[in-house]
């Protein structure tokens, strides 16, 4: 009895090791992948610039040419100057949709204290148009909604227009003037469409 | 006893309520302290924080205005001299050149003023003309033909931007001027003016 006791213990502690080594040894077993390796990928809403921002200068015979070098312009009474660009937006997503803005720039004084260049700021008139996806506006809101990438088209179009038929009393103070005329910034944010 | 086992079991109570109360201080101000480092590291990151979005700006530019301005003779103002000699048979005639400094063309217009008042000054005509160069100035020129003082042409001539023209000024007297006002001097100015011509 003591002898099968002492086998059986043996036994045990053999399977035990053997248990121990970590491979199967006797028994069934299976395993399958669910389903196949699964890529996924983020949408997009992007902003690029299609074409370079383009000057072009028209007098008041309305002979319009383009300005190679919008710094070595002499603006006189009577010029009206276009400024034009184009942008795209990129977007992606089945559920993006999207708000578009552009904010429009501003005409300063380039020294405050000049007042030639505060001058000049008054004389000159900003009118500015925008397009986004084909309508006229500062702002819109684009449900996109595919998982088809898409583009949509944002114009921007500046007129800077001095009348000829100012006061020579204030076109001259203009003389020689200087005015800045701030960036127009384009942005696209997307919206919970749910709201 | 029952009194005893009573304020023990307020004792318990009073101070399972004040850990209970303890522990709800810690949750709240921990629960603000955590929303209050959210709300500011969202608010120094400075954007949307769970949206797409995306910007671009024109390029910023400066404008800057042209000039215009006029010389006679290449200074702002010239002076003709003094013009002896002056005879109701021998008119005097004398050039100067007009430039156009700047951006623009114009149209130059001219008026004389008078600057004395003696008797010979009713007498005596001008006549502004456009000529080629100083050697064309002569008198009997195609230039209207009208009394010194009060002289004015809305209509001188046309200068392009940065142009130089010649003009040719006589200075006459009236055939029938009395002798008595020989030796009367006229003083005058000649002013030259300019308006931008549409482009």
């Amino acid at each position: 009895m003591k002898k099968i006791t002492k086998g059986t213990i043996a036994a045990g502690a053999a399977v035990a090791l053997l248990l121990g080594t970590g491979g199967s040894l006797a028994y069934w077993n299976s395993t399958v992948d669910v389903g196949t390796p699964a890529v996924i990928s983020a949408g997009n809403l992007a902003l690029t610039q299609t074409a370079a921002p383009a000057w072009t200068i028209v007098h008041t015979s309305g002979t319009s040419t383009p300005v190679a070098d919008i710094a070595a312009v002499r603006v006189v009474p009577g010029d009206r100057l276009v400024f034009s660009a184009d942008y795209s937006i990129a977007a992606q997503g089945q559920n993006l949709e999207f708000t578009a803005t552009v904010a429009p720039g501003s005409i300063t004084p380039v020294d405050a204290a000049d007042p030639a260049d505060v001058a000049l700021a008054g004389d000159l008139a900003q009118t500015a148009a925008f397009t986004i996806n084909g309508v006229a506006g500062p702002t819109a809101t684009i449900a996109h909604n595919s998982n088809t990438a898409g583009t949509y088209a944002v114009t921007i179009d500046v007129d800077l227009n001095w009348a000829f038929a100012g006061a020579p009393a204030d076109d001259n103070a203009s003389k020689t003037g200087q005015v800045n005329l701030s960036q127009f910034a384009v942005a696209v944010t997307q919206v919970d469409g749910s709201l | 006893m029952v009194h005893a086992n009573t304020k023990y079991t307020a004792r318990r109570d009073s101070r399972r309520l004040a850990k209970a109360s303890s522990r709800a201080r810690s949750l709240l101000t921990a629960t603000l302290l955590s929303g209050g480092a959210l709300a500011l590291g969202l608010a120094s990151a400075g954007g949307t924080y769970a949206l797409l979005n995306a910007s671009v700006q024109t390029p910023a530019v400066t404008v800057t205005a042209g000039t215009f301005e006029l010389r006679v003779n290449g200074a702002a103002s010239s002076a003709l001299g003094t013009w002896a000699a002056v005879t109701p048979a021998t008119p005097v005639a004398r050039s100067f050149t007009v430039t156009s400094v700047g951006d623009v063309p114009s149209v130059l217009n001219a008026r004389i003023a008078t600057t004395t008042s003696t008797a010979i000054t009713a007498n005596t005509q001008a006549r502004l003309t456009p000529v080629a160069n100083a050697a064309a100035c002569a008198v009997g020129l195609g230039g209207p033909l009208a009394d010194l003082s009060g002289y004015t042409l809305g209509s001188l001539d046309r200068l392009a931007a940065g142009q130089t023209k010649t003009y040719c000024l006589e200075v006459r007297l009236r055939p029938a001027t009395p002798t008595t006002q020989s030796g009367q001097g006229v003083g005058f100015t000649l002013t030259i003016g300019a308006d931008q011509e549409a482009r």
